[in-house]
């Protein structure tokens, strides 16, 4: 079962069990993660599933396509180079063990 | 399979037991313990308010197209509202890749940093509304408050006069529950609006300014520009769409909250309380009774056949009922855990856009109106329903007294 860890903006860890197949927003809304809203349940059009991804697993995440590159401009606390919309990081077992940060806010 | 095999629902959204009866019949047809049957009225339809299957309808467009397909040129799909409109919205009434692409021009005015921007617009255009009727304490909540304080805001965002909002106010509300042959039908104020829409994409198409309407006028999907047509439909849609709903959740909020004053305190003072809040208002009062799609091939959905050309209603009303998903479906919690999980935006890619607007418009509303007009009561033996809930559950009235007061400070507002 593939697992991701969401570190806080304030610095609090939590690690939880996802499902090949679920995205780390899924994951996060699923069971309550305080960071992640996920308004548009995963299309696209709202950025509000913003997070950070640990450098060392940047590499392993799907290739950002340009409509997740535009929404993260709108999102609510600035972009950074590691910047993702958590709806498109799907878990697999290649896409395991994935650590992000969620931003200080969403809206 | 024959029609005669079907389990079948004698089901009109449209009619005045549904108007009168929409949550027994939401109940009743939950305890059948397959929320799936087909209705013989506007040419037949299959009825659907299973949460997860709403969720895969929504979402497999290769299956369940939301075309309109009126001049019969492309999948033969019949739209999203029955019964079938002969106006053809370019936006909700398309598939991916068109529909990604078209949305892709409208999404940048509804991200977080846009709505920064719309929050204090939207207080701004309250304030005034509260202002101009504070001093004679009693109102209509729908004409004097909550139509102009979402008709200017959604006209801001397009770039549009919002001065000029009581023709597309009038549009979109009178248009929502009133049928096209009734003398009191808007066709004037629709007329004006549609002419002034494709004179305002035109002439934003040789100078754009940043806004909604210059997306539209000067973006392209899959390469090419949007017609004008296809343009002026998707600013239809958002007025149409933008805020009679927004106007609709927000009074039938006001309606309980009336009723329950300990409740409105903490709606007004608890920022987390008031958000869980207006998931469970817009879980139990939806404004869209109801989207379709059309089956483009033959299909299962929990376990019935369904053929293609059919179409299926997504009944979100009864959808945010499924007790398998919502415990209790008829009681109203504002803190169910799960009350976000309300379909009443739709779900999937034609999950409704400005949807974070409207709660922001929400949010100010429900903390501000209770705490200005001060002691106001809603007159509940005079507030007037929609004569139909086909399309909309929604009022045409809600007066309101209240203690007069000064007019807001409007600099302070924003």
């Amino acid at each position: 079962m593939p697992k991701v860890t969401y570190t806080s903006h304030a610095g609090d860890t939590r690690t939880l069990d996802g499902a090949a197949g679920e995205s780390v927003m899924q994951t996060a809304v699923r069971n309550g993660v305080p960071g992640i809203t996920g308004e548009c349940g995963g299309v696209l059009s709202c950025a509000t599933c913003h997070v950070f991804v640990d450098e060392t697993d940047l590499d392993r995440c799907p290739p950002m396509n340009e409509l997740e590159d535009e929404m993260l401009d709108g999102a609510a606390q600035d972009r950074e180079p590691n910047s993702r919309l958590s709806c498109q990081l799907v878990l697999s077992d290649d896409l395991d063990d994935l650590h992000v940060t969620t931003p200080e806010f969403q809206d | 399979m024959s029609v005669i095999d079907k389990p079948v629902i004698d089901f009109d959204h449209w009619s005045p037991r549904y108007r009168a009866n929409w949550e027994q019949l939401a109940a009743d047809f939950h305890a059948t313990g397959q929320p799936l049957a087909w209705s013989p009225h506007h040419d037949g339809f299959w009825v659907l308010a299973d949460w997860a299957a709403v969720h895969h309808v929504a979402s497999d467009w290769e299956t369940f197209t939301s075309v309109n397909d009126v001049d019969g040129t492309e999948n033969g799909g019949l739209g999203q509202v029955i019964p079938r409109q002969p106006y053809r919205l370019f936006l909700g009434e398309s598939d991916p890749p068109l529909h990604t692409g078209r949305r892709k021009l409208e999404t940048p005015f509804f991200t977080p940093k846009a709505l920064r921007r719309w929050r204090p617009v939207t207080r701004r255009f309250l304030a005034e509304a509260l202002n101009s009727v504070i001093e004679t304490g009693r109102a209509d909540l729908i004409d004097d408050i909550l139509v102009p304080t979402t008709a200017r805001t959604t006209l801001h965002v397009l770039g549009y006069d919002t001065g000029a909002w009581r023709d597309p106010a009038d549009v979109a509300h009178k248009g929502t529950f009133l049928t096209y042959d009734d003398p009191g039908y808007p066709h004037g104020q629709q007329k004006r609006m549609r002419e002034a829409f494709r004179e305002m994409l035109t002439a934003r198409s040789k100078a754009p300014t940043g806004d909604l309407i210059s997306a539209l006028a000067t973006g392209l999907v899959e390469g090419s520009p949007l017609s004008l047509d296809e343009a002026e439909s998707m600013m239809n849609a958002l007025v149409f769409g933008g805020f009679d709903t927004t106007v609709s959740a927000t009074a039938s909020a006001l309606i309980w909250l009336d009723q329950h004053p300990a409740e409105a305190a903490r709606v007004r003072e608890d920022a987390a309380y008031r958000a869980n809040a207006i998931e469970e208002f817009l879980r139990v009062r939806p404004p869209v009774t109801h989207l379709s799609r059309t089956a483009v091939k033959d299909t299962e959905l929990l376990g019935q056949k369904i053929t293609k050309g059919e179409r299926v209603m997504m009944w979100l009303a009864a959808t945010n009922r499924d007790p398998r998903h919502f415990p209790n479906p008829d009681v109203i919690d504002l803190e169910r855990d799960n009350a976000r999980d309300n379909v009443s935006f739709s779900a999937g890619h034609h999950r409704c856009l400005g949807s974070p607007l409207a709660k922001v418009e929400m949010n100010e509303m429900l903390t501000t109106i209770g705490a200005h007009l001060a002691d106001m009561k809603v007159d509940h033996s005079a507030v007037s329903a929609y004569p139909t809930f086909g399309a909309v559950i929604g009022y045409t009235e809600v007066p309101v007294t209240f203690t007069p007061g000064k007019p807001l400070p409007l600099d302070e507002t924003e």
